[in-house]
């Protein structure tokens, strides 16, 4: 029993003692491997994301321009000013459509049935 | 509790084809006809009171068809004023299936400019059961609603009773700013047909093939590919050089549409004559005629040159104007109708 008991202790000191030092090299190696490659991945990631980000940001240059020249066309001074101003009046324009349209309306059902229905 | 819920819909009532825009996103466009089995043969066969729309075209043989609508209007009998009524009623069911007991239906229709008053009326009485509230707008003035075009534009809307035009200012058109002709597409197809039938006497025509025939070879351009068709005499078929003879009747149509224009031009305030001719927009089924805005620009040469486009969306741009208005219009003015 204390004979098998030894035994064992020193043969697994012995594999211990051998095998440790080229186990933690081989672990390590596989870490740094794998830290490289990820990193790798992440580099490659951040130059396929600076890529889309520019052209991104090339993109939003021509919106930017074409609205630019839009509102130029639109209204040539004070550009805000004019939009906001024709915005309102074009409003302004409806409503009095609408409210010509209303009263057509009820005219009409008092032409029809004699009374404003 | 149900709460109730407000659809708003645009239809445009058209004599040959309607067609309906949805708040709900739906839209749906269809022959104006209904059909009633002949008799109790195609009553069994067809197991419905009615057919509507591509149906009742398909199964026509066993039918009595009816178009309720004439030159753009409901014909006053009782039976056009039904089956009005079925056309109207299918088109709200068919895109709001969902709507409930309790969940209102606002709609604006579009009819031609120059619809009357007894017309009009005809419509409000139809749709008195399934519309809780609607405005009539005269349909070119919705043309030009639906493509924000207040401003000097004049707007030549084709469909197949009516050509309905509208001088656009900024303001509601007048009687003046309108006209009204029956040279539109149910015209067109007469002319073809009296024109085949002198050349080609005993050939076998329908409505159907006259239809046909127009919407795939109906042009007014100076240049076009040989309009050659089938058709049959004595129910043999044969190859027709029709390309003259549609030429001349396409051209009947836009003559008479080139008069109305310049006329509009015309009488129209001096300043502003120039801004009108550049801003044509053609509109309706008859838009989708070859070559149909050049005639028109070419007819104005005289007047100083013109710029006629046709709309995108021919089949539905009225009832989307309807649509937009009814969407558009404030609560407080519904109250008033």
């Amino acid at each position: 029993m204390i004979k098998n008991t030894a035994l064992h202790l020193l043969t697994g000191k012995l594999i211990t003692t051998s095998l440790l030092p080229g186990s933690l090299f081989m672990v390590s190696g596989v870490l740094i491997w794998s830290i490289w490659q990820k990193q790798k991945h992440l580099q490659n990631d951040t130059a396929e994301l600076r890529s889309e980000v520019k052209k991104i940001k090339e993109q939003m240059d021509k919106l930017d321009a074409s609205i630019e020249t839009n509102q130029k066309q639109k209204a040539p001074d004070s550009s805000l000013l004019q939009e906001d101003h024709s915005i309102k009046e074009s409003d302004e324009k409806k409503m009095g459509l609408f409210e010509y349209l209303i009263n057509d309306n009820v005219k009409l059902r008092q032409q029809a049935y004699g009374n404003s229905d | 509790m149900a709460t109730s819920k407000i659809f708003h819909i645009g239809i445009d009532l058209g004599t040959s084809q309607s067609s309906i825009v949805t708040s709900t996103g739906s839209r749906v466009s269809t022959k104006t006809c209904v059909g009633y089995p002949k008799d109790v043969i195609s009553q069994k066969r067809l197991n419905k009171e009615h057919l509507l729309g591509e149906e009742a075209l398909k199964n026509r043989l066993a039918l009595d068809l009816v178009w309720p609508l004439a030159e753009g209007v409901i014909c006053s009998d009782k039976k056009s004023k039904e089956a009005t009524q079925l056309v109207l009623q299918d088109l709200i069911t068919s895109t709001l299936p969902k709507l409930g007991d309790t969940d209102k239906v606002y709609a604006a229709i579009g009819v031609p400019a120059l619809a009357s008053v007894q017309d009009k009326k005809t419509i409000i009485d139809i749709t008195k059961d399934f519309i809780d509230k609607i405005i009539i707008v005269s349909e070119p003035f919705a043309v030009a609603y639906g493509i924000d075009r207040f401003d000097e534009c004049l707007i030549v809307d084709i469909g197949a009773g009516t050509t309905d035009l509208c001088r656009m200012y900024g303001s509601i058109p007048t009687e003046d700013d309108q006209r009204t002709l029956t040279e539109a597409g149910n015209f067109l197809d007469n002319e073809i047909m009296n024109a085949i039938w002198e050349k080609f006497p005993d050939v076998q025509l329908t409505p159907q093939i006259i239809q046909w025939i127009k919407e795939k070879y109906g042009y007014v351009s100076d240049n076009s590919d040989p309009a050659i068709v089938t058709l049959t005499k004595e129910g043999k078929p044969d190859s027709y050089d029709i390309t003259g003879i549609l030429h001349e009747s396409c051209l009947k149509l836009s003559n008479a549409i080139s008069k109305a224009v310049q006329s509009l031009v015309s009488d129209f305030d001096p300043d502003f004559q120039e801004i009108l001719r550049n801003n044509i927009i053609v509109a309706g089924g008859g838009s989708r005629l070859m070559g149909i805005d050049k005639a028109i620009e070419k007819s104005l040469d005289n007047y100083g040159g013109g710029k006629a486009i046709c709309v995108q969306d021919v089949e539905f741009c009225g009832a989307n104007g309807c649509l937009k208005m009814c969407q558009e219009m404030p609560e407080s003015y519904w109250d008033k109708i």
